[in-house]
C-alpha cells in the first residue's frame, strides 16, 4: 500500500506523521490503531499553509499540534478521509467523463434516425449504452458487446450461433413493436460485428425445441410429445 | 455548479469558521486557510482528470497536418500568397531519389490566349504550353485526354494557322505529395491530411503539327469553346498549397563549426548535427538513412558513420491560411482538411465503429449504408495516384466492406470517395474498403 486510498476503509482513522513514515510512501499502516500520513508527499500545501507557515519554527509547531491535539487529530482525520474519499472519485468521475464523451460523440455519427431515437430513450438506457461504448473502448474493441448489450437492454435474450450458415439467431423475449425494433437496429449498429449475420425472433416467435414445453407451441397449439 | 454559488458556499464556510466560539484566532486562520487549499485540490484534481482524458482521445495538434489546396487565379497568387498559399514545390523525382528542389518559375501556365514566346520546346519537337487542370468528374477524364484539339496560331498581322493540341496528364503533383509524405514520416507526422482533387486533374498541353511556331507566330488561340472545353479546362488558374520548401544552400549546409555529436543508435554509431528549425519547420532530407529527430523544439539529423561538412536538407514550412483566402478563391476551388484531432481506433467492428471514423474524415458525404453489395462501383484513382502511397498489401481472405455513398452528383464526388477509401485502406487493411453508389 502506498496511497490513502488503497484498502480505504471509513473506520480506521488517519493521523499525520511525517517523522516515522517513508518518503517514498503516502501511508504507512501497522495494524495498529490508526494509519500514519505522510501529508507532505502530496498535500503539504492543505496541512501547512503557506499563510501560516513562515519558518521551520512554524512547521514543527503545527506538526506537533496535529499529532498531540485532540481538536487538530479529529480535524486532521476529516481532511483526510475527505481527500481519500476524493481520490476515489476521481475513478468514478473519470468514467463519468468518459460517458459525457461519448455522449457528445455518438450524435455525430448516428444516422438521423437512429439519433433522434436515442435522444428519445430515457436516462437509464441512454447511460447504459453509453456505459458500454466505454467499456468497447476500454478493451480496446478486442471483445464484442452485442450479447451484453441486448441483455442489458432486452432483459431476457437467447443467443443460438449457427456456425454452419454463419448467421446468430437472437430470441429476444420482447413484444415485437417500433420501439424494440428502433432498440435492436441501435444496438446491432454500435456493437454488432459488421460480418456477422444476424435473424432476429420476438416473443412468441421462438422455434420450437423439443423438450423444452414453452417453446413447443404453434400459434395456440400445443405440441406435446 | 457556477462560480456564484461556489463563491457562496465558500463564504458561508469561511462564516461558520469565523463565529466558532471553540476555536482560537490561529485555528480559525489556519482552517479558513486549510480548507481554501483543499477547495483548490478538489478543482485541480478534476480539471487535470478531465484534460487527462481530453488528451487521451486527441492527437496533439503537431502530429497532424491540414494541408489546404487551392485552385487560385494566376493573376491573383500573389494576393493568395499573403493569405498563406504557396506555389506547389517542385522536386525532381525519380524512382531512387526525390532529388533536388528547382525553382517552379520553369513551370508554365496555361492561359487562354498565351504568347508563342513563353512556350517551351521539347526534345520530340513539340511545344509546351505548360499545365493546366480539368475541372470534370474524375470518371470522365478520358473523354477529354488522347485526342486532338483545334486551336489557332496568329501572327502580329492576325494571319490565322489552324495547329493541334493535346492534353496529357501529368503526376508532377501527386510527386510533390510523396516528398511532403516522406517529409511527414521523417518528422514523425502521423497524419499529413491531404485532398487535393486537382492535383489528380493536372494536364499538360501540349502543341503539334506547328513548325517555326515562336518564330512566325506571336500568339496562340485555344478555342475552347470550338473544342467543348470552355468550363472543363481551368487555363489561367494555378494549384497551391500551404507548403513552402526553404531551399536556399544557406540553410541546408552546416557550417565547419556546427558542433557534432556521435551518439550509438541501434548498434550504429551517429553523427548528430544540430539544425534551427521554428516550430511551423520541417526538415526533409532526401536519403533515407539519415535519421532526422525532433526533441523538444531541436531538430537533429543523424548521419551514419562519417562525418559530412555539407549535408543538404530542406526545409518545409506549413503556412497557417487567413480566412480571407475566400475572398480570392471560391469555396470550390479550396480544400481546407480541417480534421478534429479526435484518436482512430485501432480496430474495426461494428457499422457505428465505420461510421465513427468516417465521420473524423469529415462528414460531407452521405453514408447510405455499410456492408450491403447493393450498387454499383465507384471510380477511384489508380494505384499511383492513390493517397497514402504505397498501397498497403491486402490479405486475400480480407472481408469486403461496402460503402454506399448517396450524392453522387458533384464532380468531386469520386473524388471525396477516393480519398475516403484510401484512408480506410490505409488505415484498416485487415478490410478491402470499396466505394458504390
Amino acid at each position: 500500500m502506498a496511497y490513502i486510498w488503497e484498502n480505504y476503509n471509513y473506520e480506521r482513522r488517519f493521523e499525520v506523521d511525517i517523522e516515522n513514515t517513508s518518503s517514498y510512501v503516502e501511508i504507512w499502516d501497522d495494524g495498529g490503531e490508526s494509519i500514519k500520513v505522510n501529508v507532505l508527499k502530496r498535500f503539504e500545501n492543505i496541512f501547512f499553509p503557506e499563510g501560516i507557515i513562515k519558518d521551520s519554527e512554524d512547521f514543527k509547531e503545527l506538526e506537533d499540534k496535529y499529532r498531540n491535539i485532540d481538536k487538530y487529530k479529529w480535524i486532521s482525520n476529516i481532511l483526510l478521509h475527505y481527500l481519500a474519499q476524493l481520490d476515489l472519485l476521481k475513478g468514478i468521475t473519470r468514467k463519468e467523463e468518459m460517458i459525457q464523451m461519448k455522449n457528445k460523440e455518438v450524435h455525430k455519427y448516428l444516422n438521423d434516425e437512429l439519433n433522434s431515437f436515442f435522444l428519445r430513450l430515457n436516462q437509464e438506457n441512454q447511460y447504459k449504452i453509453l456505459n458500454l461504448l466505454v467499456e468497447k473502448e476500454k478493451r480496446e474493441n478486442r471483445v464484442s458487446l452485442f450479447d451484453t448489450a441486448l441483455k442489458e437492454l432486452f432483459g431476457t435474450v437467447q443467443i443460438y450461433d449457427d456456425s454452419y450458415d454463419e448467421i446468430i439467431y437472437i430470441y429476444v423475449d420482447a413484444e415485437e413493436n417500433e420501439y424494440n425494433q428502433k432498440m435492436y437496429e441501435l444496438i446491432k449498429t454500435l456493437f454488432k460485428d459488421m460480418f456477422v449475420q444476424d435473424y432476429v425472433m420476438w416473443k412468441n416467435q421462438h422455434p420450437g425445441i423439443i423438450e423444452i414445453e414453452k417453446t413447443m407451441k404453434i400459434g395456440l397449439i400445443s405440441v406435446n410429445m | 455548479m457556477n462560480d456564484k454559488k461556489v463563491m457562496s458556499q465558500e463564504y458561508d464556510i469561511q462564516n461558520i469558521i469565523e463565529n466558532d466560539n471553540n476555536l482560537d484566532a490561529y485555528e480559525k486562520k489556519l482552517f479558513k486557510e486549510v480548507l481554501l487549499n483543499l477547495k483548490e485540490e478538489q478543482r485541480s484534481t478534476l480539471d487535470k482528470l478531465r484534460d487527462r482524458i481530453i488528451e487521451e482521445n486527441e492527437y496533439s495538434e503537431k502530429n497532424i497536418w491540414n494541408i489546404v489546396t487551392a485552385l487560385v487565379p494566376v493573376e491573383r497568387e500573389k494576393e493568395a500568397v499573403n493569405y498563406g498559399l504557396c506555389p506547389y514545390f517542385i522536386f525532381n523525382v525519380d524512382e531512387r531519389m526525390l532529388g533536388r528542389p528547382v525553382k517552379e518559375d520553369y513551370l508554365l501556365y496555361v492561359l487562354e490566349d498565351m504568347k508563342t514566346s513563353s512556350l517551351i520546346e521539347n526534345e520530340e519537337g513539340f511545344f509546351s504550353a505548360g499545365v493546366t487542370y480539368l475541372d470534370c468528374k474524375y470518371s470522365e477524364l478520358d473523354v477529354y485526354l488522347d485526342k486532338d484539339y483545334c486551336g489557332y496560331a496568329v501572327t502580329r498581322e492576325g494571319k490565322r494557322e489552324e495547329i493541334r493540341y493535346r492534353l496529357e496528364l501529368t503526376d508532377l503533383y501527386i510527386n510533390q505529395e510523396r516528398v511532403l509524405e516522406r517529409t511527414a514520416a521523417q518528422n514523425e507526422i502521423e497524419r499529413p491530411y491531404i485532398y487535393s482533387p486537382f492535383s489528380r486533374r493536372a494536364v499538360f498541353v501540349y502543341i503539334e503539327t506547328a513548325q517555326n511556331l515562336k518564330k512566325d507566330f506571336e500568339r496562340i488561340e485555344l478555342e475552347l469553346d470550338q473544342n467543348g472545353l470552355r468550363g472543363v479546362l481551368m487555363a489561367g488558374n494555378k494549384l497551391m498549397w500551404n507548403l513552402s520548401v526553404l531551399s536556399n544552400d544557406l540553410i541546408g549546409r552546416f557550417k565547419e563549426n556546427t558542433e557534432k555529436k556521435i551518439i550509438p543508435y541501434f548498434g550504429l554509431k551517429y553523427v548528430i548535427y544540430d539544425c534551427e528549425c521554428d516550430e511551423n519547420e520541417y526538415v526533409f532530407i532526401d536519403d533515407p538513412s539519415t535519421l532526422v529527430k525532433r526533441i523538444k523544439g531541436n531538430v537533429y539529423l543523424g548521419v551514419e558513420g562519417k562525418l559530412l561538412k555539407d549535408l543538404t536538407y530542406y526545409k518545409v514550412k506549413m503556412n497557417e491560411v487567413l480566412e480571407g483566402i475566400n475572398n480570392i478563391v471560391t469555396s470550390n476551388y479550396i480544400w481546407k482538411n480541417e480534421k478534429t484531432p479526435e484518436k482512430l481506433m485501432d480496430r474495426i467492428r461494428t457499422e457505428g465503429d465505420v461510421r465513427k471514423v468516417l465521420n473524423i474524415l469529415g462528414p460531407d458525404l452521405n453514408i447510405d449504408s455499410i456492408g450491403y453489395k447493393e450498387g454499383k462501383s465507384i471510380k477511384t484513382y489508380e494505384t499511383r495516384r492513390k493517397y497514402y502511397y504505397p498501397v498497403k498489401e491486402k490479405l486475400k481472405s480480407s472481408s469486403i466492406v461496402y460503402l454506399k455513398f448517396t450524392n453522387g452528383d458533384s464532380k468531386q464526388f469520386e473524388d471525396k470517395v477516393s480519398y475516403i477509401m484510401d484512408f480506410m485502406n490505409y488505415y484498416y487493411p485487415e478490410y478491402t474498403w470499396v466505394g458504390i453508389e
